[in-house]
């Protein structure tokens, strides 16, 4: 197509800020083109390679346009999941909330495409802000309260960041964002992982993720769940590949999203927990740096994308048209919400990692990648971590919320059907993509960074997934009823925050309240008052000391003239006569002054 | 004369002078109001399009006056007319003939009896300004010096407030007297030269007497133009009494003629006069920083305040101008163009408010943000632009200024911080007052907020805030020649008194 | 979907024979699949090793979740709304007689 870098982050940039003129029937077509515009940019930069978009700010070389495989494969996945995204919401009237959403992608492609960390910043910024929005346009209560705690967190976690940018610029003396000395870490490195990190949910800074993604609104989320993470695990494999901690924190993350997941009660913070998981599995592959995990962890990340978008599309579709998203309010919806549960069901064999569907050829890659560099220890616990997926995302999640016991209200009962035609199409499209992934894997893999010589579809790797997912789903049913939904919330680590919130309200309420109202006092009786008294006494001075003197003169000249004036009396005798006394005494001065 | 570089073409300084003086001939015959205005704002802006020509066909590279024109004027008495702008005069002609326009939209509706006569006022106001800058022929630039009085004394006396006689008298009196210095000086220096042409004058070995006496009578007309401390209070009658036009006029050109005249005359005529006295100069400026900071402070007049913080900010571009390195006259030069636009559109700002409230007491403006939120974004801008918060163009120059002090003298830069703050005190709290008030605001619900032809006038301002602030490259490139030059001359010659000496010895 | 639906459970005890059948069915496929792609010792040598680790995952990740949820984690819904409204009232206050 052209031969040249056309940024799409501009395109939905520029398509956001003319959509609130696009009003009424117009603005349906407008909403689906310009994400299809948008990926139609992304995929003819694809066919370039190099760095594109380069600009010199002061000194520095800013560059827009870094495009290789890496880059490719996230910015593809993410501009057709903006497509998915913006058709799920088509029939949200309020421009803002789109609008949103677009910076939203904006920020995450950008960020993508940078080749430099000043860029990056400008996108990760961009991103933090926009996604705020999200979460508050669904207007709970606790939905304002979500928002702010998300926006102070990804504040403090872009706070971090830019201090490791810095020092870096400092120390290393130029803004390129290319893979770090992993071997040799230095404080800037921490820094600059800990910023990407947080943004990744790394534990223990992932507190933010549940909190946020279960108040944000029903297609808000359909938007939060694909990009924040996943750019944040574009960035690690960037920079930190092979980085060895990243796989001990991103095993962590698979096992701890996992047995929260499992606790849930509501259908939205479960599904985030899982994000927690399965990024914690692209995390790890990061770490692990070598060409397979590094495929791994792009292939995972793709489809991850698109079943997570697919599963919030159908919790989300159920919280649209019931209000409700917990278990224990729902429940048994399969004859209500058919088509919902179909996709949903294929959503949830997708990141069971289930034969022919999404997870399964990506997994895979990840594990395998672990056994071939001998950390059989985290290649373990990943599988027991993905059999927690299995059970919580597989089983426990179809089974309480579509099928099981019925704790539906008759209100939400009556309530309950499938959705409507854009939000069905939208979870078609992304049940289908699962499906094509996992079916026909070699579409995928000629998108991945490296060479790919992994063959997913063997007699083993198949009896090997059927046996676990057989017999987890037994140990399911023997023990249901440890798993039956509470009404209750979990604490995580956000406790720390939030309830040592109110401790820091007491020490700032008392001691630190009567500090400041005494420097306070001092501050107007030594510092203000002073000021002001020499002000105003200057600003006298001005107009009686200074200005005193020059009116002065003036009014003396005045009244000498008034004087001289009555000298001028009009009869020619008198001028004559001083006149000539004047050049008399003239004369005489003259002549005396030549005798001597 | 090899200093100029002869405009072979189309006498483009000359047009500029001169097409506002056609413009207002033709008023004369023609004054209806209406037609008046518009004509007006079509010969300044036809004159602001056709300097942006001066800029485009400058050449960075040279210090030499360019787009000079050179003709006999009055040969017996050896008085030529000749034009001619470098580096630091670009900025000044270009920051006069932009900001004219505005000064016509901004005085539509203000101005409703004589409108004519006040156009006209102005249209001799630019021909004057123009000239002063462009002139390099001392006589020239003294009837240009002269000629802009008139029109402005008018300005304050015909249309100004409620004290318009007493600002006009005294302005043009405490103006004048110091003109008559400079006469008697530019007469000290034509018998020593035999001509009037300026550059010639530069850098001639006279002796030390003559230049301090020349270097006092030029520091008395200029330090009152500036105007600096204890020189300045007829400022800040002038502004309060003014109307809006003519206190923009005031303080974005009038002002800056002082410190141009410190540039172009004072450093390279009488440089020794400078060493020597630069010292009590820089001292001076400091007085008039704090001292402008502290009379600011107190005052409860919108117009008067701004007023004084001018005093300061002029004391900043002293101090830049007589610490005679690189980062301070380049700062005080670009301070000069910051402080046209800033202090400008505070006024515009103030004028507006005016309009409104007919008042310019702080407490009958306080709290109008609630009702007229366009007009306090703007002011926000222009406030923070005024103490010279970074990002804004007034932190360009404020920041040059104190690198290049501090390189001089740290005691110095050391006692210019704290004009700096209060600086901040007097314009946050004008900000406070005006943007929310307190708990017993005036109603202010009949406000009306901006309309299109304010927003239209103080855009450009902010707009130059922004530019100048985040990307001051283009405008230093401008000056930076001139200046090097400049140095380099006030550094050869203080070698060679050096060496002078040490031979001598 | 509804009807394959009501139709299965109407048969649950075949479906339920129909599971257990297909379990049997993949042991004894994991007996006899080439095991070359395996990775390690474990997975190679010891017959229905996958079986096995799946059932006692799951059954262990369950019991993890259950016992760690009842021993603290779990709490009431308005855990927060409480913690913080208590300190907001304070603050509200607090705030309301700044402004007046």
């Amino acid at each position: 197509m052209f031969t040249s870098f056309i940024h799409p982050a501009l395109i939905l940039i520029i398509g956001a800020l003319i959509l609130p003129f696009i009003r009424g029937p117009l603005r349906k077509p407008y909403l689906f083109i310009i994400p299809i515009l948008t990926f139609a940019a992304v995929v003819s930069n694809s066919s370039l390679s190099g760095q594109f978009g380069t600009y010199q700010f002061m000194d520095w070389q800013l560059v827009f346009g870094r495009i290789d495989r890496l880059s490719n494969i996230f910015v593809f996945i993410m501009g057709l999941m903006a497509i998915i995204g913006t058709l799920y919401g088509l029939h949200v009237d309020n421009a803002k909330e789109h609008i949103a959403a677009w910076f939203y992608v904006a920020g995450s492609l950008g960020t993508i495409y940078s080749g430099d960390y000043l860029s990056l910043f400008l996108f990760w910024e961009m991103m933090a802000l926009a996604s705020t929005f999200l979460i508050w346009f669904r207007r709970g209560k606790r939905s304002n309260a979500a928002g702010y705690r998300y926006l102070i967190i990804h504040t403090i976690g872009g706070v971090i960041l830019l201090a490791g940018i810095m020092l870096r610029y400092q120390v290393v003396g130029d803004i390129e964002f290319n893979l770090m000395d992993v071997k040799n870490p230095e404080l800037y490195t921490w820094l600059i992982m800990i910023g990407f990190g947080l943004n990744a949910a790394v534990v223990p800074l992932h507190s933010w993720l549940p909190d946020a993604y279960s108040s944000a609104s029903f297609n808000g989320s359909v938007f939060l769940c694909a990009f924040t993470t996943k750019t944040a695990v574009y960035t690690l494999a960037r920079g930190f590949a092979g980085f060895d901690i990243l796989i001990l924190l991103g095993v962590i993350m698979a096992l701890y999203g996992v047995i929260y997941a499992v606790m849930e009660n509501d259908i939205r913070k479960l599904l985030a927990w899982s994000i927690v998981s399965q990024v914690g599995y692209m995390v790890a592959a990061v770490g692990i740096g070598t060409e397979l995990a590094i495929n791994g962890a792009s292939a995972h990340a793709v489809a991850h994308i698109l079943y997570k978008g697919l599963l919030f599309m159908g919790t989300g579709s159920v919280l649209y048209m019931t209000g409700k998203t917990k278990f224990t309010e729902l429940g048994g919806l399969y004859s209500k919400m058919p088509a919902t549960v179909i996709f949903t069901v294929i959503g949830c064999l997708s990141i069971s990692a289930a034969p022919f569907f999404a997870a399964f050829v990506s997994k895979s890659m990840i594990i395998s990648a672990a056994f071939e560099t001998h950390l059989n220890w985290a290649a373990w616990l990943l599988m027991f971590g993905a059999t927690g997926t299995f059970m919580y995302n597989g089983l426990k999640l179809p089974y309480f919320l579509f099928f099981g016991k019925n704790n539906c209200s008759r209100e939400t009962w009556e309530k309950a059907a499938d959705p409507t035609w854009n939000m069905q199409m939208a979870m078609a499209a992304g049940a289908f993509l699962c499906i094509l992934v996992g079916s026909v894997p070699s579409l995928l893999y000629a998108l991945l960074p490296y060479p790919v010589h992994f063959h997913p579809y063997n007699g083993y790797h198949i009896a090997e997934t059927f046996q676990l997912l057989g017999f987890a789903a037994l140990a399911f049913f023997f023990l249901k009823k440890y798993l039956v939904p509470e009404d209750k919330l979990c604490l995580d680590m956000d406790w720390l925050y939030r309830r040592g919130g109110s401790l820091f309200v007491w020490v700032a309420k008392h001691p630190l309240q009567w500090f400041d109202t005494a420097w306070g006092e001092a501050y107007r009786v030594v510092g203000l008052g002073p000021l002001m008294i020499i002000s105003r006494f200057w600003s006298w001075f001005d107009w009686h000391g200074i200005d005193g003197v020059v009116d002065g003169i003036a009014r003396c000249v005045r009244a000498i003239g008034g004087r001289v004036r009555t000298l001028q009396s009009g009869q020619i005798q008198y001028t004559i006569y001083y006149a000539a006394s004047f050049t008399a005494l003239l004369l005489i001065a003259y002549v005396l002054f030549q005798l001597s | 004369m090899d200093s100029l570089i002869i405009n072979e073409g189309f006498p483009l300084l000359s047009f500029l002078i001169f097409f506002p003086l056609a413009g207002a001939v033709v008023m004369l015959f023609f004054n209806g109001e209406s037609f008046a205005r518009w004509w007006t704002l079509f010969i300044t802006t036809i004159t602001a399009i056709i300097s942006i020509k001066l800029v485009t066909g400058f050449d960075l590279s040279t210090h030499k006056y360019q787009f000079a024109e050179a003709h006999n004027w009055i040969p017996q008495l050896n008085i030529s007319y000749i034009l001619g702008v470098d580096g630091i005069s670009i900025l000044l002609v270009m920051l006069t003939t932009i900001i004219m326009p505005f000064c016509v939209t901004a005085s539509w509706k203000y101005i409703s009896t004589r409108v004519a006569q006040f156009m006209i006022c102005i249209l001799i106001m630019e021909t004057a300004m123009l000239g002063v800058f462009m002139a390099l022929d001392f006589v020239l630039f003294y009837v240009m010096w002269e000629f802009m009085l008139i029109p402005m004394y008018m300005l304050i006396a015909v249309w100004g407030g409620p004290r318009k006689i007493y600002a006009s008298i005294k302005f043009f009196l405490y103006t004048l007297v110091g003109s008559i210095l400079l006469l008697v000086a530019i007469i000290a220096l034509y018998l020593k030269n035999g001509s009037f042409f300026i550059p010639d004058m530069m850098w001639q070995s006279y002796s030390l007497t003559f230049q301090i006496y020349v270097f006092l009578a030029f520091f008395l007309a200029f330090a009152i133009k500036v105007p600096m401390f204890p020189f300045h209070t007829w400022l800040p009658a002038a502004h309060v009494e003014a109307p809006t036009a003519g206190s923009v006029i005031l303080a974005s050109v009038l002002l800056k003629m002082g410190t141009y005249g410190f540039l172009r005359f004072c450093l390279p005529i009488t440089p020794d006069a400078t060493f020597a006295l630069a010292p009590y100069v820089l001292w001076l400026s400091i007085a008039a920083i704090l001292y402008g900071g502290f009379t600011a402070l107190a005052q409860h007049d919108m117009k008067k305040l701004i007023a004084y913080s001018s005093v300061g900010h002029m004391g900043f571009v002293t101090l830049g101008i007589f610490v005679l390195n690189m980062q301070g006259l380049e700062g005080a030069i670009i301070q000069m163009i910051n402080h046209g636009v800033t202090t400008g559109a505070l006024f515009l700002c103030v004028g507006m408010l005016y309009e409104r409230t007919h008042s310019r007491e702080l407490s009958v403006a306080a709290g109008v943000g609630k009702y007229m939120p366009w007009y306090v974004t703007f002011l926000a801008f222009f406030s923070l632009s005024s103490f010279g918060f970074p990002g804004t163009n007034s932190f360009i120059g404020e920041f040059l200024i104190l690198v290049g002090t501090f390189e001089a003298n740290i005691w110095l830069a050391l006692a210019a911080i704290p004009g700096a703050v209060l600086a901040a005190a007097y314009m946050l709290r004008l900000l406070q007052k005006v943007v929310w008030g307190g708990t017993n605001n005036p109603d202010q619900s009949y406000l009306a907020d901006l309309g299109f032809r304010e927003i239209f006038t103080l855009t450009p301002f902010l707009l130059f805030v922004f530019w100048i602030g985040l990307h001051p490259q283009p405008f230093i490139d401008l000056m930076h020649t001139s200046v090097v030059h400049l140095l380099d001359q006030l550094t050869n010659w203080q070698q060679q008194q050096n060496i002078a000496l040490l031979t001598l010895r | 979907m509804n009807k394959l639906i009501d139709y299965l459970s109407e048969r649950l005890t075949i479906v339920i024979w129909t599971c257990y059948g297909f379990l049997v069915f993949i042991m004894a496929y994991s007996l006899y699949v080439d095991k070359s792609h395996a990775h390690t010792w474990v997975e190679q040598n010891i017959p229905f090793f996958w079986s096995v680790f799946g059932f006692a995952a799951a059954a262990a990740i369950i019991v993890i979740a259950y016992w760690f949820g009842h021993s603290g984690i779990m709490v009431k819904e308005d855990y927060y709304e409480q913690d913080s409204s208590s300190s907001c009232g304070c603050s509200k206050t607090q705030s309301s007689s700044e402004h007046a």
